[in-house]
């Protein structure tokens, strides 16, 4: 399994994002599902992280009161924290794949045309 | 599957809800304001129940389904640390720098936190500086703040001025500071600058933070980014004295620009800068203000003019403290220099009492041998001492030859296990590494780890650590010299083809001839 760097991490929730609005424990799903459970952006990271994009205006939020599930008809309903895309968060975004462009296409400078053999 | 190892769980089996008992513990460790502990607490409760749905929903029993989506979100400690971090502002410094001193010299550096420049908050000494009580107003002019909202804040602060005050109202209302946004604060006669600060500390929370840009015939209020940007200018930073004192002496001679130890080092410190001074702002870090590039032992840093003075600062500080600690090193390195001395001294002694007592036993063998033909010539025919006698003593004699070769073999194995030892150490002691890592290195290893050897009549002979630009003259004085007057020709063996052959007189006598040595050399000095 691997685990995010943290540059990373803002990536993948940004690009996550983009997509749509969205709340934390469905990011946190989407980011397995869409790396086919390569990559894990667990609760202890994705939340701090989510904040520190809060509060650099990469993302806005809002509150939304939510039912809860069919286990007990009877419990109280609970809010639930929805996150959204900002043009500053866009823009950084743009960014990070602007980046990761240029890194690639410089690394493949490197690569071998074909599928890597063995090691001599 | 049935879990009955018990957890030390914060879920109290007597609590009506163990998903709130679980909660509740949580916020009581968040280090972060009232206001922002319930909204976290309610994005993790909305986690917590989601993810015990799904489980459910995969057939886990609820207390199954509960425990793992607590155990998911790690130690509880752990998480109310990452959270209350993230709350507060981004501009705290971390000690990461301690751990970057002692991963390098692999020493570890006892500071206390007692010791640590006070962390300023970056932010602040930029508007102080700018603000309106530099400009040494004899009379700081006050303002009131009941009631305000920023806008009406922001004309009276004009209204106080001696200069035109232009705000770039744009700029703020993209992160939604607009005018008529309440600020909230139950105070009046603030003195100026200290009611900016306040304002400025209010409205931070949507991450950027006013400031103020003092020019000679205006007045700037904006956000500090945009300013920032204004004194982005590129500086070179030279590490190069930082890096000798963290790598020490002898690794820096070992070490040629490009070299990975350099390299390695290099990045440490530029990461450090990045984690230490203002790290939200800095490219890698996913910010737009600051960026850096390693070139050599130098950091090229393009950065606003406040960032800088930070950098500089910092570099001055893990200058002095990486000197301090080369010095400590240097200390301890004699140290043990002093301790090898006194080892190698008592290996030595015990080295001449072994050599000592295995003459004392050649003696003794002689005599024995001695005693052996006189009792033989006795058991000769024609003897006239009694045969049974003399063979009796004959059995003595050779008895007590056994035992004596026995004694003579076992000192002659200890002196030479003594004799290897004290080579081992000599080596150890020259080439830096504890005597019982140093072995024989030959050939190729020896060209490549650098050794130079020094074989026949010369003091100490061995094998000695190269240095660039050594020569043999040097090299045979550094042996302790000739061992013996006599000695005469010097050769010089250089990957497995003489190189050189002349008399000693002469490679001492005309410097042209003194070769200069590599790795791996062999000098043998012969009669």
């Amino acid at each position: 399994m691997l685990t995010l760097k943290q540059d990373h991490s803002e990536l993948v929730v940004l690009a996550v994002l983009a997509d749509a609005p969205s709340y934390g424990y469905a990011i946190s799903k989407a980011v397995a599902a869409r790396s086919e459970g390569h990559f894990k952006l667990g609760p202890s990271n994705l939340y701090p992280l989510l904040t520190r994009l809060e509060k650099q205006g990469l993302v806005t939020t809002d509150w939304e009161e939510v039912k809860a599930g069919t286990a007990d008809p009877d419990a109280e309903g609970r809010r639930r924290k929805w996150y959204r895309l900002s043009p500053k968060g866009r823009r950084r975004l743009d960014q990070h794949v602007e980046a990761l462009r240029r890194t690639q296409s410089l690394l493949d400078a490197f690569l071998p045309p074909g599928p890597i053999g063995a090691v001599s | 599957m049935t879990r009955t190892r018990a957890r030390p769980d914060p879920v109290s089996p007597s609590a009506p809800d163990p998903v709130d008992a679980w909660l509740e513990v949580l916020v009581a460790m968040l280090a972060i304001p009232k206001a922002d502990r319930r909204t976290v607490r309610d994005e993790l409760e909305d986690h917590l129940r989601s993810r015990i749905d799904d489980l459910l929903i995969h057939g886990l029993t609820e207390p199954q389904a509960l425990q793992k989506a607590v155990a998911e979100l790690g130690e509880t400690a752990d998480l109310a640390r990452q959270l209350s971090h993230a709350h507060r502002t981004p501009r705290t410094r971390r000690y990461a720098m301690h751990a970057l001193l002692i991963a390098l010299t692999g020493t570890v550096v006892a500071l206390g936190v007692s010791n640590v420049r006070p962390a300023a908050p970056a932010a602040a000494p930029a508007v102080a500086t700018l603000g309106p009580d530099a400009a040494g107003a004899p009379e700081t002019p006050t303002i009131d703040l009941r009631g305000r909202t920023l806008g009406a804040f922001l004309d009276a602060y004009a209204s106080k001025m001696d200069r035109p005050v232009l705000v770039h109202w744009r700029s703020m209302e993209d992160i939604g500071l607009t005018a008529d946004r309440p600020l909230e604060l139950e105070v009046d006669g603030v003195q100026i600058a200290t009611a900016f600060e306040l304002v400025a500390e209010r409205t931070a929370d949507l991450g950027q933070r006013l400031a103020v840009f003092e020019r000679p015939d205006l007045i700037e209020i904006g956000l500090l980014s945009d300013f920032d940007r204004r004194t982005i200018e590129r500086r070179i930073y030279d590490a190069g004295m930082l890096i000798g004192h963290l790598l020490g002496p002898a690794n820096q001679a070992a070490s040629a620009p490009g070299d990975v130890v350099v390299e390695e080092a290099m990045r440490h410190i530029a990461e450090t800068l990045e984690s230490q001074v203002s790290a939200d702002d800095w490219l890698s870090h996913g910010g737009d203000l600051a960026r850096r590039s390693i070139v050599g032992d130098s950091i090229i840093i393009s950065a606003p003019a406040r960032i800088h003075e930070q950098v500089a600062a910092l570099l001055d500080e893990l200058a002095g403290r990486a000197a301090a600690d080369a010095v400590e090193r240097e200390r301890i390195a004699q140290g043990v220099a002093r301790a090898r001395q006194r080892v190698l001294s008592e290996l030595q002694s015990a080295y001449e009492s072994a050599k000592s007592e295995r003459l004392h036993n050649i003696r003794r063998l002689a005599e024995l041998r001695g005693q052996e033909s006189l009792a033989r010539l006795d058991l000769a025919p024609g003897s006239e001492e009694d045969p049974r006698l003399a063979h009796e003593q004959l059995n003595e004699i050779l008895e007590e030859i056994q035992v004596a070769e026995f004694e003579a073999e076992d000192a002659k194995a200890r002196s030479e296990m003594l004799r290897q030892a004290v080579i081992q150490h000599e080596i150890g002691a020259l080439v830096g590494v504890p005597p019982e890592q140093s072995g024989p290195a030959r050939g190729e290893a020896a060209a490549a780890a650098g050794y130079i050897y020094v074989q026949g009549a010369v003091e100490r002979a061995g094998v000695y650590e190269y240095h660039p630009g050594i020569t043999v003259g040097r090299m045979i004085v550094a042996a302790g010299g000739l061992a013996k007057p006599g000695a005469k020709t010097v050769r010089v063996t250089r990957a497995d083809q003489v190189l050189a052959e002349w008399t000693f007189r002469e490679a001492m006598s005309e410097p042209a001839r003194d070769t200069v040595l590599l790795p791996g050399d062999e000098i043998a000095i012969m009669d």
